[in-house]
C-alpha cells in the first residue's frame, strides 16, 4: 500500500486547485473577450448598419464612419459583407464590397497570412476568396510553406475564383486528391469554358475530379458541352459512362439516337437504365423497339424506367396497349399494366 | 313572368327593379374573383318626342336591337324613363365597354341595323365601371340621371369612375430569416414596396418556432411567408409542412429561400406547397418583381 503523508496530500490538492484556479481564470479571461468581443461587433453593426444600407442599396454616398478601427470592428464588417454576398446577388454590392476591402482590410488581411496562428491565417485565406482580394494571392503562395490540404484547397478555390488559368494549370499538377463534392465546389466557380477546356484535359485529372468534373459541366445546362460529354461515352471507365449518359439526361438533349442504341445491350444495367431515362427526349417512334426491350430487362428498375419513358410519349398508352398484347413475357406485362393503371388513376 | 318584358335569343331584358339582386351578387365577387364589372347607361334622343305612339313603338325597336347586339353573358334592363336603358357586364372593365358602346354607335350612325328601326335617332353613353362591393344600385341611378343630363352632345359618351377605386386590403408578411443583416435588408425591401390597394403589414421572425408560437400567422388574411429552408429550432420545411395542414392553408404564398440548386430539391419545395422557390443568393429586383406579380393575383 502506497503511504503517503497528509501535508504532500495537502501540497497535491494545492497545486491541482492552482492549476484549475488557472484553468478558470483562463476559461474567465476567454469568455469575457469573447462577450467583449461579440458586445463591439454588435454595436459597430447597430451603429452603422444604416448606413450600409444606404450604401449599398440606396443612393448614400460612403461615410468615413463606416471603416473599422479595431480587430472587432473588422470582423463586424466581414460580417456584413458576407450577410450581403450570401444572400443578395447584386454586381453593385458586390462591386462597392471589393472596393472597400482592397482599400481598407488588404493590409489586415496581409498581416493575418503571415500569421503564426493557423486558424487566422486560414480565416484570411477564406476572406480573400470571398471578397476577390487579388493582390494577396501571391502573399497566400508564400504563407503555406508547409501544405496541408486544406490549405492547398482553399488555394485552388482562390484561384478559381481569381485566377482561372492558373487554377487549370495548378489542377492538373496538383498531387493532393480532395472529395469528389470538394472538386465539384472548386469547379462550381468555372464558366462552361473553362469547363470545356479541362474537359479536353479530364484524363489527367483524379478519378474523383474526372466524376466531379463531368456532374458540374452537365449541371450547368449549356447545350456547348454535349459534343464533349458524347465523346466520353466511349470511356473504359464504367462510372464515367454512366455518369456521361446521367449528364446528357439532365442536358434533355439527344443529337444523334445511333450514339445511345449500344447502351440498349450493355451489361450494366444502370447504363441500360441511364438509356431508359434518356429516350424521352427522343419520339417513340424512333424508340419504341428499344424501350420494349428494355422493358423486358432483366433489372426493375430498368423495366419501370422504360416504362414510364414508353407512356410520357402521347403515343405510349396505346404502344403500351399493343406491347402487353404481343409479348409472353409476364415480367414486362405487369410493368407495362402498372404504368397503364397508374394512368388511368392520375387521369 | 311578369319580370320579362322580351326575350329573344338567351338575352332577357330585366325591368331596373329584378337587376338589384342580380347586382349585389356580382358586386360581392367583384372583390372574391377580383374581376371588375361595368355598366352601361344608354339613352336615346328621337328628334319628334310628343307622339307616345312612336316612341314606344322605337323604344321597343331599340330595345330589340340591342338584344341582338349583346352576349348572352351581359344583362340588358330597362330604366324607368322613357328611351333609356342599362346593360351589366360581368368580368368586362371600361375598356371592354368603350368597345362596344363605340361598335353599337357606329351601327347607329351607318344605320346597318340587324332590325328594322322607323325613325331617326342618337345616343348618348356613360360607362361605370365597378370595383368594389360599396357601391348600391341606386347611387348609380342617381349618377346616370346626373350625368345624362349634362351631356350635351349626340354620341357622347362619359366615362364614371367614381367606383374604380378598389377596397384596400390588408396582407400580412412575415419574414422567416436566421441572419439578423439580411432579415432586415428583406423587410426594408417589402416595406419599401408600393402595392395599390394593399397594406402591408411585416413581421420579422428569426426562426420557425418563435413564427408558430405567435398567433400571428393564425388570422384570416391573406398571408404571405417569405422564409429561409434551414432555421433554427423549426426549420422551413417544418413550417411549411405545418401550414400547408391547416384548415384555411390557401391563404398563405410561400416563398422559400435556400442555396440548395438541386432540381429535386426544387421539385420536392414545390410538391410540398411552395408558390416560390428563390436561390440564395437573389436579386432584390427579381424577388420585388415576383412580389409585385403575387400581389396582382391577388
Amino acid at each position: 500500500m502506497i503511504e503517503l503523508s497528509i501535508q504532500l496530500l495537502l501540497y497535491i490538492i494545492a497545486i491541482l486547485l492552482g492549476f484549475c484556479g488557472v484553468a478558470m481564470i483562463y476559461l474567465i479571461y476567454q469568455k469575457r473577450n469573447e462577450e467583449k468581443k461579440n458586445h463591439e461587433m454588435e454595436k459597430y453593426i447597430q451603429n452603422t448598419k444604416i448606413l450600409w444600407q444606404g450604401y449599398f442599396l440606396g443612393d448614400d454616398q460612403f461615410a468615413v464612419t463606416l471603416i473599422p478601427k479595431n480587430k472587432y470592428q473588422i470582423l463586424a464588417v466581414e460580417h456584413i459583407f458576407l450577410s450581403y454576398l450570401r444572400n443578395i446577388s447584386n454586381p453593385i454590392i458586390q462591386q462597392k464590397i471589393y472596393t472597400f476591402t482592397q482599400m481598407y482590410l488588404k493590409e489586415y488581411y496581409q498581416n493575418e497570412l503571415k500569421s503564426r496562428n493557423w486558424s487566422r491565417k486560414m480565416n484570411a485565406m477564406y476572406r480573400i476568396a470571398d471578397f476577390h482580394i487579388q493582390e494577396l494571392i501571391g502573399t497566400c503562395e508564400v504563407s503555406i510553406k508547409h501544405k496541408h490540404s486544406i490549405e492547398v484547397f482553399q488555394l485552388l478555390k482562390i484561384y478559381s475564383i481569381l485566377e482561372k488559368e492558373k487554377f487549370i494549370q495548378e489542377i492538373l499538377l496538383c498531387n493532393y486528391s480532395f472529395s469528389e463534392s470538394e472538386y465539384k465546389k472548386l469547379f462550381s466557380y468555372l464558366e462552361v469554358e473553362m469547363l470545356q477546356r479541362l474537359m479536353e484535359k479530364i484524363e489527367n485529372l483524379q478519378q474523383a475530379a474526372q466524376y466531379a468534373l463531368i456532374d458540374t459541366i452537365a449541371a450547368k445546362g449549356s447545350m456547348a458541352v454535349i459534343e464533349g460529354l458524347e465523346e466520353l461515352l466511349v470511356s473504359e471507365d464504367t462510372e464515367i459512362r454512366i455518369r456521361t449518359l446521367r449528364g446528357l439526361e439532365r442536358l434533355g438533349v439527344i443529337r444523334n439516337l445511333e450514339t445511345y442504341i449500344p447502351f440498349v445491350n450493355s451489361s450494366i444495367w444502370e447504363e441500360r437504365l441511364m438509356v431508359a431515362k434518356l429516350f424521352k427526349y427522343a419520339p417513340l417512334t424512333y424508340t419504341a423497339e428499344h424501350l420494349e426491350k428494355l422493358l423486358q430487362d432483366s433489372n426493375w428498375w430498368v423495366r419501370s424506367q422504360a416504362a414510364s419513358t414508353i407512356i410520357e410519349d402521347p403515343r405510349g398508352y396505346q404502344r403500351l396497349k399493343e406491347f402487353i398484347a404481343t409479348t409472353n413475357d409476364q415480367y414486362a406485362i405487369d410493368m407495362a399494366n402498372e404504368v397503364l393503371e397508374k394512368r388511368m388513376r392520375a387521369v | 313572368m311578369d319580370t320579362l318584358i322580351k326575350a329573344t335569343q338567351n338575352v332577357k331584358i330585366l325591368k331596373e327593379s329584378d337587376i338589384i339582386p342580380l347586382f349585389d351578387v356580382l358586386k360581392a365577387n367583384v372583390i372574391r374573383s377580383h374581376m371588375e364589372m361595368t355598366v352601361i347607361f344608354l339613352k336615346a334622343t328621337v328628334a319628334d318626342s310628343h307622339q307616345i305612339n312612336v316612341i314606344e313603338k322605337l323604344e321597343e325597336q331599340i330595345a330589340h336591337f340591342f338584344v341582338s347586339e349583346v352576349r348572352n353573358t351581359d344583362m340588358l334592363f330597362k330604366l324607368e324613363g322613357s328611351l333609356r336603358w342599362g346593360i351589366l357586364l360581368p368580368q368586362n372593365g371600361e375598356e371592354e365597354g368603350k368597345a362596344f358602346l363605340n361598335r353599337i354607335f357606329q351601327l347607329v350612325k351607318n344605320e346597318n341595323f340587324p332590325t328594322k328601326i322607323d325613325s331617326a335617332f342618337t345616343l348618348q353613353g356613360i360607362i361605370v365601371e365597378i370595383k368594389n362591393d360599396q357601391v348600391m344600385f341606386e347611387d348609380l341611378i342617381d349618377k346616370q340621371f346626373e350625368v345624362l343630363s349634362q351631356l350635351s352632345e349626340p354620341w357622347e359618351i362619359e366615362i364614371v369612375t367614381s367606383y374604380k377605386a378598389q377596397p384596400i386590403k390588408r396582407v400580412k408578411v412575415s419574414i422567416l430569416e436566421e441572419n439578423a443583416i439580411f432579415r432586415e435588408v428583406l423587410e426594408l425591401t417589402v416595406q419599401k414596396m408600393i402595392v395599390d390597394h394593399f397594406q402591408l403589414e411585416t413581421k420579422v421572425f428569426s426562426d420557425g418556432y418563435e413564427f408558430l408560437q405567435s398567433d400571428w400567422y393564425l388570422s384570416g388574411h391573406t398571408h404571405i411567408v417569405i422564409m429561409n429552408d434551414i432555421l433554427p429550432r423549426k426549420n422551413g420545411l417544418n413550417v411549411l409542412h405545418t401550414l400547408r395542414q391547416m384548415a384555411n392553408q390557401k391563404k398563405f404564398i410561400i416563398y422559400m429561400m435556400t442555396n440548395r440548386k438541386s432540381q429535386s430539391d426544387m421539385i420536392y419545395a414545390y410538391e410540398s406547397g411552395v408558390d416560390e422557390y428563390l436561390i440564395k443568393p437573389f436579386d432584390l429586383n427579381l424577388f420585388q418583381a415576383q412580389l409585385k406579380r403575387t400581389f396582382a393575383r391577388l
